[in-house]
Parts: structure tokens; C-alpha cells; sequence
């Protein structure tokens, strides 16, 4: 696997702040674009590697491939996230039928709980794979519910 | 390197534009108009007649005079509500007749000859050229034409092929929205910002985030409707004209209308000899047009929450909401926007030229006249294939960065399999089905035992958005450019073919699907089973079954086996009823 790390001139770290991320695909972009002097198969690689790091958890997905290759990143599902999983579906059926519920509360305490993961990976490094592979599992659940939960309450305003 | 110039082919005006002395001028016509109305009349003898005099021949021949085709272009005639229906309602105020079989590409007939809607926009950018040709006393060969963000790659590909019939070399196409923040942008190259554009034609609305940073003006996200514009609120005020006059003379007034009513709060349109040689007076007040108005507008604001959603950055975060298109300068429209975003709009830029003058800018940077400026734009939709079950399988998801590509394995699912149809789709919906089918091609394959034939598909988007495809042989490294059968040059006789080709394959389709059922079902009783074992005390034989009956799926689903699965799945929904009542009790009771 290419490392995106290395492809966009970045440290090889867990977090990165978006920001960050974009500034250095902005930098390379100017020079490789296929409108300026480089290839579109470079400039591909070159998205790609963008793609990869600017959300959090593919970002992190990428990292542990990267620093443990062999080792697969198999979590299951966080236990504090089981009772979650009845109420995000209800709470999705409920925007189907057009009731708006308690979805912006469940919503807003999602996001402070992604909040919290994404805080505690800014403190970790590869020494905690075990801890990085929990919070990659975590994040792959409350992404989804978040974008789910959003889409509904946004098709549900329109 | 020879000239390039910049193209905005509008629904209601289009424009041209070229560098000069590193700055990028809008070309006039011999009458010193710089903007061309999109429209060509087609005399009973002679050449067709384009822009202002076509314009004008719209309320003498308005069978035979074609406007807003931007509307048709790349488009299927079954897409259309009710093609036929629009023509003869006075409602559309398509005043020309369009036909085409369903599933075919549109056509406009005019005077018994039908013209494929890019033969039209051909025509406006034929005469485009011969005013820039004028102007700037020589050749013009090669162009950079805008298109709505919105785009989707059979009406790109269309726009192309319009520049080429006019005889221009396409060198890029670029989404609308970009290009007008590429004029924006170009006195503030030394700063980093994030601006949206909000961009309302005549036909079509996109709404783009963008971060500018020290000359890369990079699309965050992009969304939009290329259905929604100013004729929707022509419309409306057609459907709501009292006096009894022809359709031609209403939509003449109401559009004057509503273009004075930007500044005045009242207007009295005169109608000299309207109605049987009677004189009347058609008033309209702006509160009037903005209660008709409103419900069209509104409509965009679900597509600036998606957009703003997909780049991740909430309103407040934005430098500066830029204005573009010509029903911007509707008082409405930008206290609508100032709500939305919640602060004041950004009006610096002409409504009108600011596409033109991008488009123009974009042409100085691929012919190497402006330097340190690179526009990172996106794929405004999803591109994908259909998948078992008809499900849409998403390759390149929507706002990726162009150019790029995305490969795919296939293998043969039988053994003995020479052959497998795979349909290109874009959209954002789950079934295949709702997606827009962007064509189809034929793989194929080796004779080799299932599973062991191998054809590795690439999925390219240039730089205009367009897609190819290619298809590598694993052994040799062969790649090869596959023709797609575009689902919008479908003839009648293909589509014959295509229905006998999907009967004979009903059999193999059933399975695909029922499999396909099977394993949605199962991805849900695994999910739900994972979930809830380790929050459950079970004995070690019960866990040893639970754990063979998802050993049992889980093979099941590797040999893709219909039958095998179901009962698979029944298996181990009965065998773990239990574990849904203790986890149950475990959750109430703790």
C-alpha cells in the first residue's frame, strides 16, 4: 500500500487536523495538476492520498494498515455502543414516518461523543494500535449514524 | 500555442471571452452586445437566425424559433415530463415542438426537420466564434465551454460534442459555479478563504463551496438541480396571467416584468392592440412575483444544506457568498440567501459575465498566459455500477476530486462464463434503478473454472468530468478503452435486442437477486448477533453453536449460493431467538 502520509509530505501520525491536510494537498496540487506541468496518473495518486487523510476515520483506517501491515485492526463492536443501536433505528424509523422525535438530542450527543473519540486519537501514537483499532471501530459507527441521522432530520426539514 | 477562448453557452444568454495582455475581456457582437440570447429561428428560406434577431422572431414564429435548449441537451425524451404534453401546454412556454421515443435522445422539430438539442447550441456557439473571429482578427479554434455544475456526463458529453460540431477544439470544460469563482478570486490570489457560490440562471441552480488558497481553487462540494431557474418563475407568472392574450405576448411582459421589478415595487406593462385590437395593461407588483416566486427559490436551499453538509463546514465558517446568474438580481433571491447563510451576500461580481470572464481565465491558464492559478474541481455525482439485487455499487463517490480513477476486479460468477453485462450509473440513490444509467458494456472473460477468470476495470474521470472506461487484462497488463453503448443513443432496435437479451438472462437475474436478498439479511442477523454475544454470559456449547451457525453463513455467502444461504440464515435466526430475550432482559434489568 502507498503511503498518503508520505505522498502528501506529512508526519506519519494518527490525527491530523483537516486544515492541515488540505493546505499540504494545495501545496502539491499547484505543481502536479495536469494543467500545470504534471501527469494525471501523478495528480491521481496524489487525490487519492487527499482522500484517504482527510476524514478521520479513513485517515486512521490508513494509519494502522500502514504501521502494523500484517496485523488486522479487528474490533468489535464498542460495548458502550450497544444501547445505541435500538435507539438510532427507532429514532430513524421515526424520521421516516415525518417525526422529528428526539433525533437533534440523540444527534447532538453523538457528536459530542465523536468529539471525544477524535480527541482522545489526537493523544495516541503507534505504540496504542489496540486503543487506535477501538476508536477506528467506534468512529465507523458513529459516522454513520451521524450522516443517517442528519440526512433524515435535513429530508424531514425540506 | 494559438488562441483559446471562454465559453459561457447559457439557457437564456450566452457569452465569449479571450485574454489580452494577461487580462480576460468579454468580445462584443457588430452591435456591441456582449450578450448573445441563446435562441435560433429557422427561417421558411435561408440560414438559420441566431441571438437578438432570433430573439425577436420569437413572438412572430414561435414554432420556429428555439430557445432555453440547454433545458434538453444530453437528455432522454422519457425524462422530460410529459415531452409531449409541454409542448402543447402553455404552461412550459416552450413554444417549439420537441419529440424523440422515449429512452432516445430529445429532438427539436422545427418546420418538419428534427435537430438534436447540441445541433442547436452548435448554431449560438458557431456565431460566438464568428464574433470573436471578428474581433480579434484571427482563427479561433479551440475553446473552454462552461457547463452547470450539475452536469451529469451524458449532458457534458453533449456540450462537447455541440462545441465540436461549431468547429472548436473543446479544451476543458468547467463547471459554471468554479468559473465564476475564478473571477472572483483573482484579485485575492495571496489569501486563504472559503466562499460559496450560489449560482441561479435561466434554467439551472448549483451551489459550490470552494477554499481559495494562494491561487488552487479547490471545490469542496457541489450540488444542485439543472432543472430549476428563472423560466420556472417565468411559468408561474404565465400560469397566473389574467388578460387574454397569446402566450408569446405574456411571456414578452412578464419577463420585462420581472426584470424592472429588481428596482421598482410596481410595474404597468403596456400591451398595445393585445386582444383584438385592444389596448391593455398587464401591472404587477413585487410582492406579487415574490409570492410566485418564493416556492422556486425555496427549492435551492435543500441543495445549499447538502452542499455545505458535504464540505463539512457550517455556514458561519464562509468569507463570502458569491451571487451569479441573471436572477440573482432578484431582491428575493438575496435577502433568501442572506437568511440562509446568514449574512449578506456577496454582489461584487456581474451576474451576467463573471461565468465568461472564468471560463476566459481557465482558457489563459491551459494555453499558459496566466500562471499560479489551478482549479481543483469535483465530480458532482456519484459514478457507480449496478450490483447484485440491482443495487447501485458506488466507484467514485460524488465530490472527488477531478481527474481520477477508481479500478474494480470482476470475475466470472459461473463456471464457463465468457461474457457479463455491466451498466455505469450516476446518482445518489440505493437502487440502481434510480440512478441515471449512464450506458452499459459487455465484459469478457476467459473460459475459466468460477471465480478464476479476471478482468480489472478502470474508471477514469478527466478533467471535464467525462468518464472512460477501461478494461486490463491481469495476465498481459493490456488496457484497453471500452466503448460504451450510451443509454441515450439507444436506438429503437437496440433496445428490442436489449429486452430479448434480458429475458434469456431472467433465470441468471432471479438468483443474483434472490441471493442478493439472502445477503442483506444476513449482514443484518451477523451485525445483530456480533452486537449482542459479547454482552451475554452464554455456556461454551451454546456459544460453540452460534458460532457454527455463523460459520454456516458466512461460507455461505463466499460461494454465493441463494439457496445455501437462506437456509443458512434460518438456521441462525432460530438458533439465536433465544439471545434477542436474554439481551432484552439484560438491558431492562441493568
Amino acid at each position: 500500500m502507498n503511503d498518503a502520509f508520505a505522498r502528501l509530505g506529512l508526519a506519519r501520525h494518527p490525527w491530523i487536523e483537516a486544515d492541515e491536510v488540505r493546505a499540504a494537498f494545495h501545496r502539491l496540487a499547484a505543481t502536479n495538476h495536469p494543467d500545470r506541468a504534471g501527469s494525471t496518473a501523478d495528480f491521481s495518486e496524489l487525490t487519492r492520498a487527499y482522500e484517504i487523510l482527510r476524514d478521520p476515520a479513513s485517515r486512521l483506517r490508513h494509519f494502522l494498515a500502514i504501521e502494523q501491515p500484517d496485523r488486522a485492526p479487528d474490533a468489535g463492536i464498542p460495548a458502550d455502543l450497544i444501547e445505541w443501536f435500538p435507539r438510532v433505528a427507532a429514532q430513524l424509523q421515526a424520521l421516516k414516518r415525518g417525526d422529528a422525535g428526539d433525533a437533534e438530542t440523540t444527534l447532538a450527543e453523538l457528536t459530542a461523543s465523536r468529539e471525544t473519540a477524535h480527541a482522545r486519537i489526537r493523544e495516541l501514537d503507534a505504540n496504542h494500535f489496540d486503543e487506535l483499532a477501538h476508536a477506528l471501530a467506534r468512529l465507523g459507527f458513529l459516522d454513520k449514524w451521524i450522516a443517517q441521522l442528519s440526512e433524515g432530520l435535513l429530508a424531514l426539514k425540506l | 500555442m494559438s488562441l483559446i477562448v471562454g465559453i459561457d453557452l447559457g439557457t437564456t444568454n450566452s457569452l465569449i471571452g479571450a485574454m489580452d495582455a494577461g487580462f480576460p475581456v468579454l468580445i462584443a457582437d457588430d452591435a456591441g452586445e456582449r450578450l448573445t440570447p441563446s435562441v435560433v429561428h429557422f427561417p421558411r428560406d435561408g440560414e438559420p437566425i441566431i441571438g437578438r434577431a432570433a430573439a425577436r422572431m420569437r413572438a412572430i414564429e414561435p414554432e420556429a424559433t428555439v430557445y432555453s435548449v440547454k433545458r434538453f441537451i444530453g437528455r432522454r425524451a422519457g425524462e422530460i415530463e410529459g415531452p409531449k404534453s409541454e409542448v402543447q401546454s402553455p404552461k412550459s412556454g416552450v413554444s417549439y415542438a420537441i419529440g424523440g421515443e422515449s429512452g432516445a435522445a430529445v429532438k427539436v422539430l422545427v418546420r418538419g426537420r428534427g435537430f438534436s438539442p447540441e445541433e442547436i447550441s452548435a448554431l449560438v456557439l458557431r456565431k460566438l466564434r464568428a464574433d470573436a473571429e471578428r474581433a480579434l482578427g484571427c482563427a479561433v479554434t479551440r475553446a473552454v465551454i462552461t457547463v452547470p455544475a450539475y452536469f451529469n456526463d451524458a449532458q457534458r458529453n453533449a456540450t462537447k460534442r455541440a462545441g465540436e460540431l461549431a468547429g472548436f477544439s473543446v479544451e476543458r470544460i468547467v463547471n459554471e459555479p468554479t468559473a465564476a469563482a475564478l473571477a472572483y478570486g483573482l484579485e485575492r490570489l495571496g489569501e486563504r478563504s472559503k466562499v460559496a457560490v450560489f449560482d441561479l440562471g435561466g434554467g439551472t441552480f448549483d451551489i459550490s463551496i470552494l477554499e481559495l488558497n494562494a491561487g488552487v481553487f479547490h471545490v469542496l462540494a457541489t450540488n444542485g438541480n439543472t432543472r430549476l431557474g428563472g423560466d420556472d418563475i417565468d411559468h408561474a407568472l404565465i400560469s397566473d396571467f389574467r388578460l387574454p392574450i397569446a402566450d408569446w405576448q405574456k411571456r414578452d411582459a412578464i419577463v420585462e416584468a420581472k426584470h424592472r421589478l429588481s428596482v421598482e415595487e410596481s410595474v404597468e406593462i403596456p400591451l398595445p392592440f393585445a386582444a383584438g385590437g385592444e389596448s391593455l395593461v398587464y401591472r404587477l407588483t413585487r410582492h406579487d412575483l415574490e409570492r410566485l416566486a418564493l416556492p422556486i427559490v425555496e427549492k435551492t436551499r435543500g441543495h445549499c444544506l447538502r452542499a455545505l453538509a458535504d464540505a463539512k463546514i457550517a455556514p458561519g465558517e464562509l468569507d463570502d457568498v458569491i451571487l451569479v446568474g441573471g436572477s440573482t438580481r432578484m431582491p428575493l433571491v438575496r435577502r433568501f440567501v442572506a437568511e440562509l447563510f446568514g449574512r449578506e451576500p456577496n454582489t461584487s461580481q456581474n451576474p451576467d459575465e463573471a461565468i465568461t470572464i472564468g471560463a476566459t481565465l481557465q482558457a489563459g491558464v491551459l494555453s499558459g498566459e496566466v500562471q499560479n492559478v489551478v482549479l481543483l474541481d469535483v465530480t458532482p455525482l456519484s459514478l457507480g455500477i449496478e450490483t447484485f439485487g440491482g443495487l447501485m455499487n458506488v466507484i467514485i463517490p460524488r465530490n472527488s476530486t477531478i481527474p481520477c480513477k477508481a479500478g474494480e476486479m470482476f470475475t466470472n460468477a459461473v463456471p464457463g462464463q465468457r461474457a457479463m453485462l455491466i451498466r455505469v450509473l450516476q446518482g445518489e440513490r440505493e437502487l440502481a434503478r434510480d440512478n441515471w444509467e449512464l450506458g452499459q458494456f459487455e465484459l469478457e472473460f476467459e473460459s475459466a473454472p468460477k471465480g478464476q477468470a479476471r478482468v480489472g476495470v478502470q474508471f477514469e474521470l478527466d478533467a471535464n468530468g467525462i468518464l472512460a472506461v477501461l478494461a486490463r487484462d491481469t495476465k498481459t497488463g493490456h488496457e484497453q478503452r471500452i466503448e460504451m453503448r450510451s443509454a441515450v443513443d439507444v436506438t429503437h432496435s437496440a433496445v428490442e435486442q436489449m429486452l430479448d437479451a434480458s429475458l434469456e438472462h431472467a433465470f441468471d437475474d432471479m438468483s443474483a437477486r434472490q441471493f442478493a436478498e439472502a445477503k442483506l439479511k444476513a449482514d443484518d442477523l451477523l451485525a445483530a448477533v456480533r452486537a449482542a454475544l459479547p454482552r451475554l454470559s452464554l455456556s461454551a456449547a451454546d456459544e460453540a453453536e452460534v458460532a457454527r451457525l455463523v460459520t454456516d453463513v458466512e461460507s455461505a455467502i463466499a460461494l454465493a449460493s441463494a439457496p445455501a444461504l437462506k437456509k443458512a440464515n434460518e438456521a441462525l435466526d432460530r438458533g439465536t431467538e433465544h439471545l434477542a430475550a436474554l439481551l432484552l432482559d439484560q438491558l431492562m434489568g441493568g
